[in-house]
């Protein structure tokens, strides 16, 4: 069955392979045809034979301690980031995907994968987060209405800068 | 007080029925006990010794008489018809089932009230001085700001998972009454040529590793309160611990990295990022959250006699003279008084209060304190607005109702935590203790004569209870299955905050209030005049207490 994800409120086929530490990748020719995501290791190892391939079909996969920001000047070159949570519990990932928007003003899209459950889904959307890869007995068809579960937010994030009571 | 609006009232329906949601999928065995967890701890929900407990927010400790009602009714309806006031602040319920939370935050929302992030790894309620607004040494209302940060930090979505809790106080006073330098991060308001700042402490907070919190800004514009909080809770989402949880609080990464480079790496997440963003605080925006916490009209025409009448009640009543000297302080408006209502007579556990008690608290409210009520840190309550004209009226009542004790600030006034008779994490019972001490010390000539004293009491060293920031602290110990009883000596929650030190091998609980005993007799020796049991401890050490209790080493 093909991989799905939750991508801007849709449900749609999930076309990228994420290649991380666990998959080896010797030499250039390791890496599959496609889309691929690919760990900051194999970035850094392969990176002219990624570049080669072109934007459109490349993403990196950052690990919960290693920020955005270590790669601030490649992102250009990618068209996704993958942020991965090993727990849910692990926040970090909720600040680099605002640090990807605010500050590093990445437009691509900016994807949750790993422990990635339904009641966080609101919390990641506001933070910068457009598409969600969710834990496989999640209930990935009824997962849309938990990225709005709040009206009015208090607080400025991604989705808003405001606060409620500039708004 | 701060009023609900159709936002803030749309967001609390919406939490419930999200909470409802989450909880029958829990029932239905869809959502596993370790994803449900961080959940319900967000909602206040602990699974405890005997059921579970629910923590329900009192922001920076304001009530009225209707959510106060409230609160008296579901105690009675899902509970055994009491509540237990934290230490944060806070209410807590010991006997809810699991299954009528939903439907407890329900009835709660009705009145504007709420449990999110009472308890979990998130920004939790915002703690401030009981007397905010009517203090007499007050620089400035803590509460707007509270508010402003209450809403701010409202289901943050950046830091909902937080490496551990994270607790923030305001305090507006020259005295520190909400123990500033003791919270992960702690603020001070003051003025600074004539305008107010904030005095932001970092890193402070009980439990396992207590310290006192270090400045990390001496005077930020309050304008730019929200976004310096944002630029602190970021470095801490970064970079605080997650691999052990007893090192993940903020204290540990400021210690680890020292003051200086976690100011600098603040400094510059806020100068580069942050500063003058969309949250920054306009004038208008200070003075809309400042609109909710006007003065009640107060009747500040003179009253004829009222002095000489006062004069008269207490010449004539020793009871209200003392309830007078001790339970009431004086009001900013001068015919008004700060009436504090006592939850620690003997023989209930400090801070239990009845549904019963709370529906005549509210009433009193109502009839003499323009409908409001504070809850304190200490554990009591608090009628801010009383009229001097009705003091002796409303101590009638309050007397009848159990809630007169004329013991506020006193040995008997302690701070006490749940522990083992209903908290899961405890070593030790403390409710026993403090109750085994308020019947020891229940006269009231020697505690007059002992003047004031913190007495905090924790059930392990979570700290819940204070300890290390009582004049004398007791903390619950297990010693190979046994409950054992540390006793510390001479902390400090105010602005001069210090840490209490151990005062040697612990004691069992029986053991405790003769020791109580010796520590009390060696002060009455050693004092000066009309020195403080807490002045004495400072200016001699705890070596004399030391001696008194275990004896002189042998040589
Ligand atoms: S101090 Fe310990 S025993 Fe007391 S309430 Fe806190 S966790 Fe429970």
């Amino acid at each position: 069955m093909a991989k799905k994800l939750l991508s801007n409120g849709a449900v749609v086929y999930d076309n990228w392979q994420i290649l991380d530490d666990t998959v080896e990748l010797d030499k250039a020719s390791d890496i599959p045809a496609g889309k691929v995501i690919v760990s900051l290791n194999h970035w850094r190892n392969h990176h002219a034979t990624l570049l080669a391939r072109g934007t459109e079909k490349l993403g990196l996969i950052l690990q919960s301690d290693q920020s955005p920001r270590l790669v601030a000047g490649e992102l250009p070159q990618v068209s996704v980031v993958a942020i991965n949570f090993p727990v849910f519990t692990d926040g970090r990932g909720y600040s680099y995907a605002r640090e990807l928007r605010e500050q590093l003003k990445f437009e691509g899209e900016i994807r949750a994968v790993g422990d990635v459950l339904i009641d966080q889904l609101y919390a990641m959307r506001r933070c910068g987060f457009d598409s969600f890869v969710l834990r496989k007995d999640e209930d990935i068809e009824s997962a849309n209405s938990y990225l709005s579960t709040f009206t009015f937010p208090y607080q400025g994030a991604v989705d808003d800068p405001r606060p409620l009571w500039h708004r | 007080m701060y009023r609900y609006n159709e936002h803030d009232q749309q967001t609390l329906i919406e939490r419930v029925a999200q909470f409802r949601d989450q909880t029958q999928r829990y029932l239905d065995g869809k959502l596993a006990d370790n994803e449900f967890l961080p959940l319900r701890l967000q909602n206040g929900l602990y699974i405890q010794r005997q059921a579970p407990m629910l923590r329900i927010n009192i922001p920076y400790g304001m009530l009225n008489s209707t959510q106060l009602r409230r609160l008296a009714a579901i105690s009675r309806r899902y509970d055994k018809g009491y509540g237990h006031i934290s230490t944060r602040q806070n209410i807590q319920l010991n006997w809810p089932t699991l299954e009528s939370v939903p439907d407890i935050l329900a009835e709660l929302a009705e009145v504007d009230m709420h449990a999110i992030q009472s308890s979990g790894s998130c920004i939790r309620n915002i703690t401030s001085d009981q007397f905010a607004g009517v203090a007499q040494d007050e620089v400035a209302d803590p509460r707007p700001l509270c508010e402003l940060i209450r809403q701010w930090s409202t289901f943050h979505p950046e830091f909902a998972f937080l490496p551990r809790k994270f607790k923030i106080a305001v305090n507006g006073s020259h005295a520190d009454r909400a123990a500033v330098q003791f919270h992960d991060i702690g603020i001070e308001l003051i003025e600074v040529d004539d305008a107010l700042a904030c005095r932001i402490f970092v890193g402070g907070g009980l439990g396992r590793t207590p310290m006192v919190g270090e400045v990390i800004h001496e005077a930020l514009p309050p304008k730019h309160l929200l976004t310096y909080l944002e630029a602190i809770l970021r470095v801490y989402n970064q970079h605080g611990r997650r691999d052990n949880k007893y090192k993940a609080r903020i204290k540990i990464l400021v210690k680890a990295m020292g003051i200086e480079a976690f100011r600098a790496q603040v400094e510059h997440e806020w100068l580069h990022f942050l500063k003058d963003g969309p949250s920054t605080l306009t004038d208008k925006d200070i003075a809309w959250a400042s609109s909710f916490f006007t003065e009640p009209v107060y009747q500040t025409a003179p009253v004829a006699e009222l002095a000489q009448t006062l004069a008269d009640q207490r010449d004539q009543h020793l009871a209200f003279d003392r309830w007078m000297e001790r339970n009431v302080q004086q009001h900013k408006q001068p015919n008004y008084a700060v009436v504090n209502l006592s939850l620690k007579p003997a023989g209930v556990a400090p801070g239990d209060v009845t549904a019963n008690q709370m529906e005549a608290i509210a009433d009193m409210a109502d009839r003499y304190s323009f409908g409001e009520i504070r809850t304190t840190h200490q554990q009591n309550m608090v009628l801010a607005d009383v009229h001097r004209s009705d003091l002796f009226e409303l101590w009638g009542e309050l007397k009848a109702r159990g809630l007169a004790t004329p013991n506020i600030g006193y040995l008997t006034d302690m701070i006490c935590c749940p522990g083992g008779d209903y908290c899961s994490l405890a070593n030790a019972k403390s409710i026993p203790v403090a109750e085994a001490i308020q019947q020891r010390f229940d006269d009231l000539d020697y505690l007059y004569d002992l003047g004031t004293i913190d007495l905090n009491i924790s059930g392990c060293m979570n700290a819940c209870g204070h300890h290390h920031i009582g004049h004398i602290g007791i903390l619950g110990v297990d010693k190979k299955g046994e409950e054992f009883f540390q006793v510390c000596l001479g902390g400090d929650s105010g602005s001069d905050g210090r840490i209490a030190k151990i005062l040697g091998p612990s004691f069992k609980a029986e053991e405790i209030p003769a020791v109580i005993d010796q520590l009390l007799e060696c002060y009455v020796g050693l004092r000066y005049d009309d020195e403080l049991f807490i002045d004495t401890v400072k200016r001699v050490g705890i070596e004399p207490f030391k001696e008194k209790v275990y004896g002189k080493k042998a040589a």
